[in-house]
This record gives C-alpha cells, structure tokens and sequence, in this order.
C-alpha cells in the first residue's frame, strides 16, 4: 500500500522536512520488516529495539543522503545491517580468531544441516548462537556475502569468517537435532 | 550445501514479522526531539560566540586607535605646559614693566627728523625729577645730562614713554567652573585603558566526580584588557588533558559497557584520557596595583567542550593469572557544559611591557548530569605583554 512510489516519496518528503506524522508512519510502516532483521542479529528483543531504534534514527537524520533514484527498502535494510554490526563491534570487541585446521573445515563444511521444515520456527536456533556465530551466520546466509567482505566489515580474517561459519553450521545442526529428538519424544 | 542455506533463508524470510509497538516508536520519538533540540543550541552557541569574539577584536581595535590617540594627546599636552611656564614668565617680565613704566625707553631705527626729538626727549629726561634723582642715573647710564648730543644715523635714540597708569591687581586663582559630568564623561572614565596578552600552562587536577583521578596538564592563550589599574577583563582559551580511573563502567562516566572475552573475566578499572577545551571570560581585581607585585582574585564564566577521548579497559582472569587490556575503539565525545571559575594568583611586573603571573583557579561545572567533563582545580603560569 505504502509501497505506492508517490505516497512514499511523500511520506520520505515529509521525513525530511521534519515532520514527526510523517517520520512515525516511514517507522510503523518498516517495523515489521526492520524487527525481522534485528532480531536476528539480537540475543533479545531488548537488543533488537536497541538496533532498530539506532538504525531508525541514522536513517531518519541522514535522509538527505537517500537518493529517491533507488528503492527505500533496500536502503533502511543497508542501514540496519550496518548498525547491527557495529552493535556487535561495540559489544564483542574481542575479535575471535579461532581458525580450523582445513581438513577439518571441509569435512565439517560437507557435512548437511538436517532437513527444516517450512513451518519450523529457526530464531530460538540462531539466537543461541554466540554472537561471533550469529553475525557471520546472518551476513553469509541471510545477506549473501562473500568470506572476505565480512572480514572486512568486522574486521577480522576471511579464514576466521570462514571457521565460524562452520562452527555456526555445527551448532545450528546439533540444536536442530536436539529439538528434533525432543518434539519426538 | 547452497540449498540448505536457501531453506533457511526461506524460512526466515517468510517467518510472519512483529506487530508494530508504540512503546518502540516513542523512544525513538524523544530521541529525536533531543537531536532537534541540540542542534539549535549548537549553533545558537556558535552564532552568539562568533558575534563576541568579532565584538572583542572592534573592541581590541578601537582600543589601540584610541590609545594611540591618547598618547598623541599627552604629548600635545607637555607642550602646553611648557607653553605655560612662558606664561608664568611673562608674568615676570609684566613685573619688570612695572619698574618701567617710570623709567621704560624703547629703541628704534633712528630717522632724520628724530634728531631734533632726540634732544629734546635727552632735555626732557633731564627735567623729570626721577630721572635727574642720583638714584636712576646710577642704575640707567645712557639717561645722562652728557647723553648723545650729537645722534648719529644708525645709532639707538632712546625715546620717552608716558608712564602708563598703575594696572589693578590681577587675580591669580583661576575661576572655578562648574561643569555638569554626562554619562559620555564616565563612559570615557571607564574606557579600556591597556590590553595584554599571553600564554600559560600548568597542572590540572580533576575533582568533583565518583573517581579516582589524576593529575593532568593544560596549556592555553589568554587576552585581557584593562578598564582601569585595579580592574581588568580576560578572555582565555585553554586546551586541558586529565586522566580519570574507574573501578566501574557506566555510560553516566562517559565509560561504556564492554564484555570480556569470556565470563571468567573480571573488570578491575578503565582508564579515560579526557581532552578538553576550555573558553571563559570573567573579571579580576588586582590589589597593590602600583606595585611590581601585584595579587589578585576573579571570577568569570565559561564553556568546556569534551573532545573525543581513549578509554582502556583492564580485565582479569585470575584462575590462569592472565590480564586483558583492551583499547576502546574509535573515539567517544563527551557534553558541552558550562561552569564558574575562581581564580587566584600574583602578578610580577618584569619590565615595561612583559609580566609573569602565577595563579590557581578552581571550575566548577554547572551541569552535573551526564557525562561532561570534570571540575578542575589547577595551577597555572604564565607570561603576558602588555601593549
């Protein structure tokens, strides 16, 4: 509905004059959308607000830098993704360099994720992730991202992305078989 | 493998998202209304600084013009008093007048026809009685019986005056005039009368927060101008480093949350390096103010900005005996505030134009809330030129 070009482009016009109606119908619009990505990048919902507010308010005050040329949507979810990182930067500055030796990432890299059925709901599994775990997990799943453009936003070596990706995979396969094993029971 | 990943992204994509929360929207809501407050103050902050400042350079200029005037002034005068120390003298010569307004003779060219005035004038002089008296021809030679009876061309022919009637006796007081002083005679009074600057440095002493803190130093350029010997402005900008340890972590200390490496271990303290510049402006009184040393008090007001500062953490794990120290990343800015200064101190006159101060000054902010920077209690040295 909102999605109509002009009624954007006037809500987004509004936003940039100032306007507080048209700022709260751009946040309740997103808020869906937005919550959805944070929380995947949260442990908690307190997390995830903190994220989606920071991201909200970067993007409301830096509206002017929005070129209408392109869509909004994938512009706020840039957005949101850059500020999840940098909650994460912020909360884990230990950047952890647990590598694997290449035999082992390989074996572990072939080894499948157990079957997920359209109806399983997978947050409670990716929050119990550590939050190292968690973001390379969403950066290269979720948001398709190459090894080495994670390292280079997090700052660490694509090796370690790459072994944490494994370990996320590793932890994601024994958490969905221990539901499993606990839905059959 | 890609496949997998696919499921999952699928699944994630198509998970059915949050209702919207109010609660959410009004946090952000206030957020925002403080960002619009703050920027307004901002640059109201600027736009009434940079009026001031514009105003105390038209005041710094028009101050030297008008002592340099002044000084041309007081030269112009000097010689008006020698103009009337001549005129203390002609008071002198008017005496003498006095004496020769019996016996005064006044030379001129001789002419012609002054010959026969001559002897005549010569016959006449003999015929006064004063001037025949013993007395005047022992004091006036020239006026003899025996004086010029042939005058020559070229030669002084003295001539004879009529004594002028005797003059009353002048007042010398001179008369008091009464004038009515205007608001313009006190404004002139109050004018800015010298203006200095110079530079200082010193210790500073962070004080007033829950901490334990340590000594850092500043370093600044400081004006002042001088309404009178006793009263004086100055205007400083100062650049302030201190140090402050915590044994705590907390966003109200300027301090953020950071997560060990893991749960083992523990926070022992955080150092902060706290940068800061410092603008105030305020008035002092100097006592002794005719001496060589001269102390003085005053107390101004002014604004501190927070630059941004380094904070290092310092974990341990005591089970392996390990320590972790970890250097926040990035820059963290701290408030603007406000605050009042004491200042304390001597000044020692060098020479003409330079002079030394000591002084010891205590800030105190204004706002207390947040995470601005310390009150300071420093020492500071300095050398000044006056111009």
């Amino acid at each position: 509905m909102l999605e109509k070009q002009g009624e954007l482009e006037h809500i987004l016009l509004g936003c940039r004059q100032g306007n507080r109606n048209s700022q709260r119908k751009l946040y309740e619009h997103f808020y869906g959308y937005a919550m959805a990505i944070c929380l995947r990048y949260s442990k908690n919902r307190e997390e995830a607000k903190e994220i989606l507010n920071d991201a909200f308010f970067r993007a409301l005050t830096k509206l002017d830098q929005y070129d209408p040329a392109f869509p909004f949507r994938p512009w706020l979810r840039r957005i949101l993704i850059n500020v999840a990182i940098d909650y994460y930067r912020k909360n884990n500055p230990l950047p952890v360099h647990l590598e694997l030796t290449a035999a082992r990432e390989s074996a572990m890299e072939e080894m499948p994720l157990p079957k997920i059925s359209p109806n399983e709901d997978l947050l409670p599994v990716l929050r119990a992730l550590s939050p190292a775990y968690r973001v390379v997990f969403n950066l290269y799943v979720m948001e398709e991202y190459s090894h080495q453009e994670i390292a280079d936003l997090l700052g660490i070596d694509a090796r370690t992305s790459r072994s944490n990706l494994v370990r996320a995979k590793e932890n994601i396969r024994a958490l969905l078989q221990t539901k499993t094993t606990i839905q059959s029971n | 493998m890609e496949d997998q990943f696919k499921q999952f992204r699928d699944n994630m994509e198509g998970r059915s998202q949050p209702p919207f929360e109010e609660a959410d929207w009004l946090e952000l809501q206030k957020r925002l209304d403080r960002h619009d407050k703050r920027r307004p103050f901002l640059f109201a902050w600027w736009w009434l600084a940079l009026p001031v400042l514009l105003l105390l350079l038209g005041m710094n200029g028009a101050f030297f013009l008008e002592l340099q005037k002044a000084r041309q002034t007081i030269s112009s005068v000097e010689l008006r008093k020698d103009s009337v120390m001549h005129t203390r003298v002609i008071y002198i010569r008017d005496t003498i007048y006095r004496t020769r307004v019996v016996h005064e003779w006044v030379s001129a060219p001789l002419e012609r026809n002054d010959v026969a005035n001559a002897r005549q004038t010569a016959q006449a002089a003999n015929e006064n009685p004063l001037v025949a008296s013993k007395e005047y021809i022992r004091e006036n030679q020239p006026v003899t019986a025996n004086f010029m009876p042939l005058p020559l061309r070229g030669t002084t022919v003295f001539h004879y005056r009529r004594p002028a009637p005797a003059l009353p006796e002048a007042e010398l007081e001179p008369p008091i005039v009464q004038q009515r002083k205007a608001l313009r005679y006190y404004l002139y009074d109050a004018r800015p009368k010298g203006f200095q600057l110079g530079c200082s440095g010193g210790w500073a002493y962070p004080s007033g927060m829950d901490l334990n803190l340590k000594p850092g130093y500043s370093a600044g350029l400081q004006a002042a101008v001088e309404f009178s010997p006793k009263l004086r402005m100055w205007v400083d900008a100062t650049y302030f480093n201190t140090r402050l340890v915590s044994n705590r972590m907390g966003d109200d200390l300027g301090i953020p949350l950071v997560s060990p490496p893991s749960d083992d271990y523990v926070f022992l303290r955080a150092e902060k390096r706290q940068p800061a510049m410092q603008y105030s402006a305020g008035m002092q009184y100097l006592f002794r103010s005719k001496r060589t040393f001269k102390p003085f008090l005053g107390l101004g007001y002014g604004a501190v900005a927070g630059l941004p500062y380094d904070i290092t953490y310092e974990f341990e794990n005591s089970a392996i005996g390990l320590e972790w120290n970890y250097d926040f990343p990035g820059k963290r800015s701290a408030a603007l505030s406000d605050f009042l200064m004491l200042r304390a101190g001597f000044e020692y006159k060098l020479s003409t134009h330079w002079n030394w101060q000591m002084l010891a000054h205590y800030r105190s902010n204004l706002e207390r809330a947040g995470s601005g920077p310390p009150d300071i209690f420093g020492i500071q040295s300095g050398l000044n030129y006056r111009f």
